[in-house]
């Protein structure tokens, strides 16, 4: 894995909250893609998480709403994230 | 230096509180022309005082306020 | 125009005197409908609300009678109305709250047969419902209808609301296209859910559909709102239109309901939605 050093804060909604078992959790190795940190996750945390993170294909799931730093990012193409930047994955509730 | 004329309508809000009268104040406004003027009687105190602020706050205009014995008439021209 | 009665005047009172109402915006208010869809922790806040602002005619759909764990969120009930009929208990409630405002209520479950039906004629939907089916449901009759949409979610300590104006802003598959895998995620009934959260959500949606309905304000059209109740925090993001929702893009392959209780593998025009 490369990397230069520091953490990068993954801030869980909805169900992943429970999946992780908090609500923010902090991953080594940022200078990496935003897909690269919830692998990371998942890896930490499989199976679950990653059923809900990635679809058959391995992309980010469609429904998802990844930020970087409050700004909603694109699933495809690579978006940096560095040391210090907080990811937000959101996703839909049902609950009423 | 406005001239007074006859306003279109005179409403009676004697007795009735705050923040009622300014309530129908408004309604009947409401329904009048720009420029129209509404003539509004009340009790003297509060809705003396709250009556015209609340419609000058909508844009309203206050002509004139003139107290009597029988009530404050306060006199608005519809903005 | 018809004129209010003196018990009208002083019962909205406190609604004319805001500038953005008025005696204009009460009017507009009495003569408009809203349908809501279920009488739970959503729906009931959203109910009494809209009651009490003196939305003329109110729909609730709810096919469930009330039950004992309702009653810690779902304000519109009480405990002697255990057992009835929620609709129905919602009706008693809301016309005892204003008897200007006709309920009407909806005995059934949405789906694809009845959905059209049912919320065509109303000017604004609610989305109150519990499950994702009936929101995907809810989302494309809309956008079909062409109908304006509050939609709210909740789930223990979490809400969003996002505002859905057909051919104007995004719907709800623009945000989230497809519902998670059956099983995958828990409803409030196997996760919890803290109920002054959901009275928070609902009374923004009821507050989105006021908006919508006198055309003040900045609806959360094009925003999801989202709420974490332990953190006390309020954010918004911006959320664009998909040109490929299969609803409402460009080339839309959704022009007619589906059921979405089997949504994996629904085969939808050429595309297999999974």
């Amino acid at each position: 894995m490369s990397g230069n050093g520091g953490t990068v804060r993954l801030r869980l909604y909805g169900a992943l909250r429970q999946v992780a078992g908090s609500r923010e959790v902090e991953l080594p190795c940022p200078g990496v893609t935003v897909k690269q940190v919830l692998r990371d996750f998942a890896e930490a945390h499989v199976p679950r998480a990653a059923n809900l993170l990635f679809d058959r294909q391995g992309n980010i799931w469609s429904s998802l709403i990844v930020l970087v730093n409050e700004e909603p990012v694109a699933h495809e193409g690579p978006t940096p994230v560095k040391a210090g930047d907080v990811v937000s994955v959101l996703m839909p509730l049902a609950g009423g | 230096m406005t001239t007074l004329r006859t306003p279109a309508l005179t409403m009676d809000l004697r007795g009735t509180p705050c923040p009622l009268n300014w309530v129908k104040t408004k309604l009947r406004l409401e329904e009048m022309a720009p420029g129209a003027w509404l003539e509004v009687v009340v009790d003297d105190g509060n809705p003396a005082r709250n009556v015209p602020r609340s419609a000058e706050g909508e844009g309203h205009r206050i002509v004139v306020i003139t107290v009597t014995p029988e009530g404050v008439r306060v006199l608005i021209e519809k903005v | 125009m018809s004129a209010f009665t003196e018990e009208q005047i002083e019962r909205y009172s406190r609604h004319i005197i805001l500038q953005e109402v008025g005696g204009k915006g009460q009017r507009k208010l009495l003569a408009a409908s809203v349908l809501v869809i279920g009488a739970g922790g959503l729906g009931s806040p959203v109910g009494l609300y809209l009651a009490a602002a003196g939305v003329g005619t109110i729909g609730v759909v709810d096919c469930d009678a009330v039950e004992l764990s309702n009653l810690q969120r779902q304000v519109l009930h009480a405990t002697p109305d255990l057992g009835q009929r929620k609709c129905l208990s919602a009706q008693a409630t809301m016309e005892a709250i204003n008897p200007d405002v006709t309920v009407i209520p909806h005995d059934l479950r949405l789906t694809s047969a009845n959905a059209l039906e049912v919320i065509s004629g109303y000017d604004v939907v609610v989305d109150g419902a519990d499950n994702f089916p009936t929101r995907y449901l809810v989302n494309d009759a809309c956008v079909l209808l062409g109908t304006p949409l509050v939609h709210a979610g909740i789930l223990r300590f979490e809400g969003q609301v996002t505002t859905v104006a057909p051919g104007r802003g995004p719907c709800y598959r623009c945000l989230y296209p497809e519902p998670p895998p059956p099983g995958m995620v828990p409803s409030c009934q196997e996760a919890g859910i803290l109920g002054a959260t959901a009275g928070v959500v609902g009374a923004l949606q009821a507050t989105e559909a006021l908006k919508l309905l006198l055309g003040i304000g900045e609806p959360l059209i094009g925003r999801l709102l989202i709420y974490d109740a332990l953190d006390m925090v309020f954010r918004s993001i911006k959320v664009a239109r998909d040109p490929h929702c299969l609803v409402c893009g460009e080339a839309p392959t959704i022009t007619e309901l589906i059921d979405y209780e089997q949504f994996c593998g629904v085969v939808v025009g050429k595309e297999t939605v999974s």
